[in-house]
């Protein structure tokens, strides 16, 4: 029997799985399709891998993965962000072990070849032993073929051709403008550290749960009794919990189209007044909100700050693996069908006071990271999400919450809904379709 | 400068006291062992031991209030990464103690915590080591400082939803 060392394509029907309102199980669960996302999404599409900001200095590296394969991104000598394959090009090993660092270069513990930050082979031992045709500027560490940096923000494409960068990020690039002009010098950094979880689940339940408004009420139910603990119940706890759940039905669920898709917050902060020298500033001194203000104010204009302050940073899932929700961003690696690893990153406000970060970093640590108030039931969730679908009598997962409802464009022309809509999942898996389909 | 084997005997009873409190889920009964008259830290740093909780992340950094809150959350029926509740047995082990120069009695210990998760049948393994502070309360203590490491901070974990 002739081994088929192709993955099959092809074989799966999609259309047959997604429907306007509802999806089938088999697309979280299949071992085919998990492979068939690989290929048709995962290294071909643009994904995120990083921010410039976790590698500042020249050498600086951190390791990754696109889909299952391993990359290196590192700060090159010419202080240039590359992002190459973590891989020999003698016999394939992966040639940079650790999770971050800084080095000089890279050298392979197998038999010692020796790459610069430029990628360049520079020394391997015996090297006349490969013969005279060997020329060694053949072996340079292989690039990934395509690399977008929009704000720091590191997205690459394993495809050498396809969608560009611009047409990828689409309407949703304003939304990462958005979210770094919440800070003072309009950059932000992923320096404070990475939150990593793990989940028996497949990528696509985070990726729809983290548009997903309509489940904070019960996920997250325990919040709301703690904000009502705080509030009432017992006068001596003075922390506030940043979320209220009573004023949600004002988000706007957006469809912006490539998979992208946002829970717009501005009609609930508008409402409620919530910003950053009022209710969300507990705990960071008058001087300190005084110069934050005046920073800002000072950077973008004044009418500008006063809109940044009110309207906050966007809730965004950029298609398939970048998601923005308040002071975090957030990513995913897809592991296998049924495992995920999870990446959260309270982000700094670049030159604003350290206060204030400071005060970024207590307020996420309450509600994200593993141990987070509400992260770590939503973990419990998703898992339990995979758990049940593993049911063959009744496979069809609904997500039909404002199905027959009108989509209204809004101003900029963008399909809307509100009231816990579930438009936003609803155009994941309409993008979805596109993509495995061949787009 | 250590302490002599009779005071040394009654910190790691201490310790040992904690931890049993901690596996019961006698969550307040824990929370009683922490001083409330001053600032108290209870802290799981992230990514790495040594860092500076004002420019780093932790996993957990919480202070009295936020310590409470934690403790009311696992309790209230509601936060479902315990629902059902873990089940949960450690050791500590590898104590060692010596005086702060504030009259403090600072502890070292390791642990090795084993969850059983009923729902999904996992059993995960938790291990690292502790730093205490330690105030003398009669004959007893009381904790202001836990600063816990766990020797898989930089990768990619489970949630930690019981009170480690």
């Amino acid at each position: 029997m002739v081994a088929n060392l192709s993955a099959q394509q092809g074989n799966v029907d999609y259309s047959a799985l997604i429907k306007n309102d509802q999806v089938h199980g088999r697309l979280y669960y299949d071992e085919e399709i998990f492979q068939e996302e690989l290929e048709k999404i995962w290294y071909k599409q643009w994904v995120y891998i990083g921010h410039d900001s976790e590698v500042p200095e020249v050498g600086d590296y951190v390791t990754t993965f696109i889909g299952k394969q391993p990359i290196i991104i590192v700060r090159d000598s010419h202080q240039q962000v590359q992002v190459y394959l973590n891989r020999c090009r003698h016999r394939g090993n992966t040639i940079c072990e650790k999770l971050k660092g800084n080095t000089g270069g890279f050298v392979c513990a197998y038999h010692g070849w020796t790459f610069n930050l430029e990628g360049d082979l520079k020394a391997l031992p015996l090297a006349e032993g490969f013969g005279d045709n060997f020329k060694m500027a053949d072996y340079s560490l292989v690039k990934v073929p395509r690399v977008g940096n929009h704000r720091g923000f590191l997205f690459a494409s394993m495809a050498e051709q396809g969608k560009s960068f611009a047409e990828h990020l689409g309407l949703a690039r304003e939304n990462i403008d958005r979210f770094c002009d919440t800070s003072p010098s309009g950059k932000i950094a992923v320096s404070a550290g990475v939150w990593k979880m793990k989940i028996k689940a497949n990528w696509k339940m985070w990726m729809e749960n983290s548009v997903d408004l309509y489940h904070a009420i019960s996920t997250h139910a325990s919040n709301a009794y703690m904000a009502q603990m705080v509030g009432q119940k017992d006068p001596t706890v003075t922390t506030k919990m940043p979320t209220s759940i009573g004023q949600f039905d004002k988000v706007v669920l957006r469809n912006l189209g490539n998979g992208h898709t946002e829970a717009d917050m501005r009609p609930l902060r508008r409402a409620t007044g919530m910003n950053y020298t009022g209710d969300w500033s507990d705990g960071i001194s008058a001087e300190a909100q005084q110069t934050f203000v005046a920073q800002m104010e000072a950077f973008h204009g004044k009418q500008k700050a006063d809109d940044i302050a009110i309207d906050g940073p966007p809730h965004t899932v950029m298609f398939p693996n970048l998601f923005f929700m308040l002071q975090d961003i957030r990513w995913a690696v897809p592991v296998s069908v049924d495992e995920t690893w999870l990446y959260y990153a309270p982000t700094m406000l670049v030159d604003a006071p350290d206060e204030v970060n400071t005060m970024r970093l207590r307020r996420d640590e309450g509600a994200y990271g593993p141990a987070g108030f509400q992260l770590s039931d939503d973990l419990e969730v998703w898992e339990r999400n995979y758990r049940g679908i593993a049911t063959r009598k009744e496979e069809w997962i609904m997500m039909g919450r404002g199905a027959d409802m009108p989509t209204v464009p809004d101003s900029a022309g963008v399909p809307t809904q509100d009231n816990y809509s579930e438009l936003t999942i609803r155009s994941q898996w309409q993008h979805y379709l596109q993509v495995m389909q061949g787009d | 400068m250590t302490f002599d084997s009779n005071r040394h005997h009654q910190i790691e009873q201490f310790l040992y006291h904690e931890a049993y409190l901690a596996d019961e889920s006698q969550l307040d009964d824990w929370l009683a062992l922490w001083d409330d008259q001053e600032e108290i830290t209870y802290w799981v740093p992230c990514n790495k031991d040594d860092l500076d909780p004002l420019k780093e992340v932790s996993i957990i950094y919480d202070n009295y209030d936020r310590l409470k809150l934690r403790i009311a959350r696992t309790n209230s029926g509601l936060a479902w990464t315990q629902e059902p509740k873990s089940r949960l047995r450690r050791s500590i082990s590898n104590v060692q103690s010596s005086p702060m120069d504030d009259g403090k009695v600072l502890a070292f210990s390791n642990f090795h915590i084993t969850e059983l998760r009923e729902n999904s049948r996992e059993i995960i393994d938790w291990v690292g080591r502790t730093e205490h502070h330690l105030k003398a309360d009669g004959d007893s203590f009381k904790i202001v400082f836990k600063k816990i490491l766990l020797i898989n901070n930089n990768l990619e974990m489970k949630q930690l939803s019981f009170l480690v």
